[in-house]
């Protein structure tokens, strides 16, 4: 069992003199925020969220325990990985319907090159969130195949559904940062949510590997993967929540 | 930075001057008096504190309550005549029982180099027996438990520095009233125990805890033994006890596994040779080991390892009854080998030697040792005597097992079983009536343990609301206020409970105790008296409710979270366990976070943002680099591998950093372009020297030890490198503690002024500027304070690296670099005043306590760094050097936390208001490590009845304890009184307007 321990940035260290977790005694307040300053969210509007939540993630997770996770790791993450990228292509392809069902996208755009390019993209990226992944204590010399599996994974639930939503504009996303209510933005919007959730969940997930249990699921990095997996479902969860509490509210008033 | 003032008229400006000095000395005087009632503000708090440390360690480090009776034998009833006229009792300190046995292909230098004991036990007149101790395992303890027979407590073990006098019943008591003689040489431990016993003409006592010196001892016992053995000398005494400490020493300083070991075993094994060969016939050679190691060498816990040690007993014409061949198997390192525990030798040797059995003695005969079943039934038959007199003079142990005694008793008159049984029904009655006894010691005073709980609570509720509820503002002006009602209420508490003493007459509370209880009650109530009198419990709340309404951000959030983390590690025991990489984990997301918010921060300029980036990516790396660092504590195995270990590359990473270091904090200094006058000094020059000092002595430390060097016969002998060593480390620490202070303490600033000719600006700088037309510019103004202050830190910082081990120097010149790339971020980052810093900072502490080779357990205290600057134990010295070592990381840390609200600020118009956030900081910190502190004194009782409380959460809570002492009065003696208040009156004296 590895002991070192992973995951990635928790939460997002803006300045921004609000608490995010109080959402509803604030309401009123957004709501005054919204009117006064009509709707010019960066963030993009997707029509029929409850869609994009990705429960698919769960199954990808229970296919990988049927096949021996705990016993062969990095050949059932390899096929695990292997699951995983068609599954993102078609929810990348549900991304991109729903924007364009939103009219945030055109729909000029050539759908199959972004779905594609997406997931490549992320593949890259992954080397990256690998070096993040050894930054925040993966072991260096041992489980490096591990980690980096755990990196390929994880990219491809962080990064490769933002990049869709972004349709691959990256200056587009930053433009996220400039928002004053940045959790606000984060949390009403299922991609974004699950995403930031997905590293959250990664990183409670080394919590259990110090316990002297001695499970074979406490092996380096099947927690975090498991804790990255269903902080993705959560958060998108999270949000189909936060956007009833804001619609609802916003209905009210 | 410029400055401009504008000159005023000519007129005015005599007398404008007279009025702005005596405003300037008001001002002063005014910053002196905020800053002594703050200082006595923070003595009483920590007084509270330690009041509630002293009452929780009194209650859990229970001591037995110890019988002063002496075995008395008017009529002989209870012994037997002696069997052996004479004894020579060997002990060789740390023998673990691998070492003397016959281990097949082992080729480790610990194995099969001390062959004698187990050839003359395959004879009968030899026996080898494997030996448990009971815990702790450090020498002391094993001692007492040698001659008494009784079972240690744990707060023994803290003492073994002073070594107490015995004034329990033992078998060399006995033999002393027996008008026997004793001989002893080696270990002065026995000296101090039983100096009374001991014939002064034969007492060579030798210094014990120099654990660097491998031979003096040895040696030493050599030379007065070998001609007290002679058969003309050999009347001169009964009882010869020799204590080598060789193998021990060895194991402290290089571990088992070292070339050392293997000499010093064959050392042994000569000695052994000489002692039999010239044995009398009447005569018992005993040889034991008083504990075991562990694979790093230390010893102190109760690991099997550090268990297991040996016996053995020898004579020329007795016999031995021995078992079965099979219960003496030495394959597996002898695991399945017959073992009898260390106390059942008290019994047997006071039988053998015909003296009473030691009054407080729960041991049991060993059988072997007797030559037949006729005699150990006798020997079982006195020895249940003894522990029935024992029981039943012990209050709650007299009205227990009277049943199992009696029925066993009655077997031993009336023989219907045959003697083994016999033998082992006495061998159950004895196992009862011990584990009975360990029950009963390892009871805590649980309303002890709840008071000291409870003090330190209202102290940690007082703490919160003084450095992060109350503005600081109102604190600043509070502190006469808090003085006032704190003595009174002192003065009010300690009359009442003395009082309550008088009246109520508590038959189990010592009047200190009472007092103690009054004082903290006092305090507490003192202190809460004026915030109560200004402020209400509505204000408080809703301040609270404030912070998290307007001051919280993702930041504060952050530090929140760690708090309550590292405050649930100690709820779990795996948690406690690795606590190290816990705490690298929390300063990685840290990092992380830092080098996130750097990247997406829409407020910092271009520039700004890289530099920050810079910073928080060197932050990360330092980080990441110190966590892998460090030395495993036995219940990291086999998860584990240890990294801190003295090799070629670690001593030469130490000339390199002597280099490095001054290179990168002189670059941080030019970052503030505060490189001037006193900085090239300190660190271009004076810390470039000084670091090099230290890789030169760990260079020689390193040339001494290694065994490639010994064998190549230097020109430099082995004693002109030890005075080499000596003379080094006593330079640099003097060089470091007193004289850089000393000159510290003169202000230096490592500012400069320049003068720009073709400026046609009127300005001028105080009165330094000459003429009008020319522009003073002072480089360096915008981080006056900071650059001066770090020297400070500097100063300390040497020292710590001189008695850090070479892989942990490095681990401490990372945590100056982190503690500079930290100032730089929390500037960029505006989070001085956020309570992450001073978190942050704590947590730094505990990483680099981990990564010097520390872990929150007794045998990783590196006790032989005491002997860097004495060759003997010195009061002072030798202690600094282990406090230093021990805590250094965390007094670094202390050290630099005003520098979160002193890096790169201009000189204050307002002192006060610095010196509050200052205060704001220091005493943040004290929450945090009161917070970790009181939640693992909490798990530590509440797990008393743990299986792994004495090895994991014991010594937790002790380092917490420490902690919180040594914390409060490092960080208001030497950060506050010295380093802080020095630097703002300096600066405010010279930049003040």
């Amino acid at each position: 069992m590895a002991k070192g321990k992973s995951g990635r940035k928790q939460v997002s260290f803006d300045d921004v003199d609000v608490s995010d977790l109080d959402v509803k005694p604030e309401v009123n307040e957004t709501v005054e925020k919204q009117q006064a300053k009509p709707t010019k969210s960066v963030v993009p509007q997707l029509k029929n969220s409850s869609v994009l939540i990705p429960f698919h993630n769960l199954f990808v997770l229970w296919q990988m325990f049927q096949m021996g996770l705990t016993e062969d790791i990095e050949g059932t993450m390899t096929s695990g990985l292997v699951i995983l990228l068609p599954l993102q292509l078609i929810y990348n392809y549900l991304i991109i319907n729903q924007m364009i069902l939103s009219k945030k996208a055109s729909k000029n755009l050539n759908v199959p090159l972004l779905i594609i390019s997406s997931v490549l993209v992320s593949l890259v990226l992954s080397i990256p969130v690998f070096v993040i992944v050894i930054f925040m204590g993966a072991p260096i010399y041992k489980f490096t195949i591990k980690s980096f599996l755990l990196a390929l994974h994880l990219s491809q639930l962080i990064i490769n559904p933002i990049a869709m939503l972004y349709t691959l504009d990256f200056e587009n996303f930053k433009k996220l940062f400039y928002q004053d209510y940045i959790y606000r933005e984060i949390f009403s919007n299922v991609v974004l949510s699950s995403s930031l959730l997905t590293v959250g969940g990664c990183w409670l997930g080394v919590i259990p590997i110090p316990l002297d249990w001695d499970r074979p699921w406490q092996q380096w990095p099947i927690t975090l993967l498991v804790g990255g997996y269903a902080g993705g479902v959560f958060g998108g969860v999270i949000a189909l929540v936060v956007r009833k509490v804001r619609g609802c509210s916003e209905i009210s008033v | 930075m410029d400055i401009d003032t504008n000159p005023p008229t000519d007129g005015n400006k005599s007398s404008a001057r007279i009025q702005q000095q005596s405003r300037t000395r008001l001002r002063q005087q005014k910053l002196r008096y905020t800053f002594i009632g703050y200082i006595i503000v923070l003595c009483f708090l920590a007084i509270t504190q330690f009041i509630g440390v002293g009452f929780f360690t009194k209650g859990f480090l229970l001591s037995r309550h110890v019988l002063p009776n002496i075995a008395e034998c008017v009529d002989n009833s209870c012994m037997r005549p002696a069997k052996y006229d004479k004894a020579i009792f060997l002990v060789i300190d740390a023998l673990r029982f691998d070492f003397t046995i016959p281990v097949a292909g082992s080729t480790e230098y610990y194995h099969n180099n001390f062959p004698i004991l187990y050839d003359l036990a395959q004879k009968e007149n030899g026996l080898l027996l494997k030996f448990i101790a009971d815990p702790p395992t450090t020498t002391l303890q094993r001692l007492k438990g040698l001659t008494t027979g009784s079972l240690p407590t744990f707060i023994d073990a803290g003492s073994n520095f002073n070594g107490d006098h015995i004034d329990e019943d033992n078998w060399l008591l006995q033999l002393r009233r027996a008008n026997k003689t004793i001989a002893f040489m080696g270990d002065d431990t026995w000296t101090a125990l039983f100096d009374d016993y001991i014939d002064p003409q034969m007492n060579f006592p030798y210094d014990s805890l120099n654990v660097w010196d491998l031979h003096t001892v040895d040696n030493g016992v050599i030379e007065h033994l070998y001609p007290l053995i002679q058969k003309e000398n050999s009347t001169q005494w009964d009882l010869l006890v020799g204590h080598f400490l060789g193998v021990d020493h060895v194991g402290h300083r290089y571990g088992p596994r070292h070339f050392s070991m293997k000499e010093k075993l064959n050392q042994m094994n000569e000695v052994l040779e000489h002692v039999v060969s010239n044995l009398d016939d009447d005569t018992l050679l005993v040889v034991i080991g008083d504990h075991g190691m562990d694979s790093t060498g230390n010893h102190g816990g109760d690991a099997p390892d550090e268990l297991e040690s040996t016996l053995f007993m020898y004579s020329k014409s007795g016999k031995f009854l021995k078992k079965d061949e099979s219960a003496y198997d030495v394959s597996n390192e002898g695991r399945n080998y017959r073992s009898v525990n260390q106390i059942d030798l008290v019994p047997t040797i006071s039988l053998l030697l015909g003296l009473p059995i030691p009054y407080n003695n729960l041991g049991f005969p060993v059988d072997e040792a007797f030559s037949s079943h006729e005699e150990i039934l006798t020997a079982s038959y006195n020895t249940l005597k003894q522990l029935k007199t024992f029981r039943d003079n012990t209050p709650n142990l007299a009205h227990t097992l009277l049943e199992q005694f009696d029925t066993l008793i009655q077997h031993y008159h009336d023989k219907t079983y045959s003697e083994q049984d016999i033998l082992l029904m006495a061998k159950e009655y004895q196992y009862l009536s011990l584990e009975q006894c360990k029950s009963l010691w390892a009871r805590f005073d649980l309303r002890l343990i709840g008071i000291g709980l409870g003090i330190l609570f209202l102290a940690l509720t007082f703490m919160i609301t003084y450095s992060r509820s109350i503005p600081a503002v109102r604190v600043s002006t509070m502190s006469f206020e808090f003085i006032g009602s704190v003595i009174a209420m002192t003065m009010l508490g300690l009359v009442l409970s003395f009082s309550i003493y008088i009246v109520l007459k508590p038959t189990d509370f010592t009047i200190w105790n009472c007092l103690a209880i009054g004082t903290a009650l006092g305090m507490v109530i003192g202190f809460w008296a004026p915030i109560m009198d200004r402020f209400s419990i509505n204000f408080l709340w809703n301040q609270i409710i404030d912070f998290f309404m307007y001051n919280f951000n993702s930041w504060s959030f952050m530090g929140i979270v760690f708090v309550i983390a590292h405050c649930l590690i100690f709820a779990s025991n795996s948690y406690v366990v690795w606590e190290d990489k816990m705490v690298s984990f929390f300063l990685l997301t840290f990092g992380i976070g830092s080098i996130y918010n750097c990247a997406v921060n829409t407020e910092l300029s271009r520039p700004a943002r890289i530099l920050g980036l810079s910073h928080a990516i060197t932050f990360t790396i330092m980080t990441r680099l110190a966590s892998m660092i460090n030395l495993c504590r036995e219940e990291q195995r086999p998860y584990c591998e240890a990294t801190f270990k003295t090799t070629w590359w670690s001593v030469l990473l130490l000339h390199v950093i002597s280099y490095i270091l001054p290179m990168f904090i002189a670059s941080f200094y030019k970052l503030s372009d505060s490189y001037h006058s006193a900085a090239p000094l300190w660190i271009g020059t004076g810390l470039s020297f000084l670091l090099f000092m230290n890789a030169v002595y760990w260079t020689f430390e390193y040339v001494q030890n290694s065994e490639y060097f010994n064998n190549m016969n230097l020109i430099i002998g082995i004693p002109l490198i030890k005075s080499l060593k000596l003379a080094i480390a006593r330079l640099v620490l003097f060089i470091t503690l007193v004289l850089a202070n000393f000159s510290w303490s003169r202000g230096p600033l490592c500012v400069k002024l320049e003068l720009k000719e073709e400026n046609s600006d009127e300005s001028d700088v105080s009165d330094e500027a000459e003429t009008p037309g020319k522009t003073a510019t002072i480089l360096g103004y915008g981080n006056v304070y900071g650059s001066s202050y770090f020297l400070l830190v500097l100063n300390f910082t040497v020292a710590i690296m001189l008695t850090t081990k070479p892989i942990g120097a490095v681990s401490i010149s990372m945590l100056i670099i982190q503690i500079l790339s930290l100032l730089e971020l929390s500037d960029i980052l505006a989070i001085r005043k956020n309570l992450i810093s001073p978190i942050i900072f704590g947590l730094l502490g505990y990483q680099h306590f981990f990564s010097t080779g520390h872990q929150a357990t007794i045998p990783s205290i590196q006790w032989e760094l005491g002997f860097m600057t004495t060759e003997t134990i010195f009061m002072p010295f030798t202690h600094l050097n282990i406090v230093l070592n021990t805590f250094g990381p965390f007094i670094i840390v202390s050290l630099a936390i005003p520098l979160i609200t002193l890096w790169r600020i201009v000189p204050s118009n307002k002192p006060i208001t610095v010196l509050s956030q200052i205060i704001t900081n220091v005493t943040t910190l004290i929450t945090y490590h009161l917070f970790t502190g009181l939640s693992s004194l909490l798990f530590a009782a509440h797990f008393r009845r743990h299986l792994m409380v004495w090895k994991i959460f014991a010594p937790r809570f002790m380092l917490s304890g420490l902690l919180i002492i040594m914390l409060n009065l490092f960080l208001i003696v030497v950060t506050l009184w010295f380093g802080t208040g020095r630097i703002l009156t300096q600066i405010n004296r010279i930049f003040g307007k």
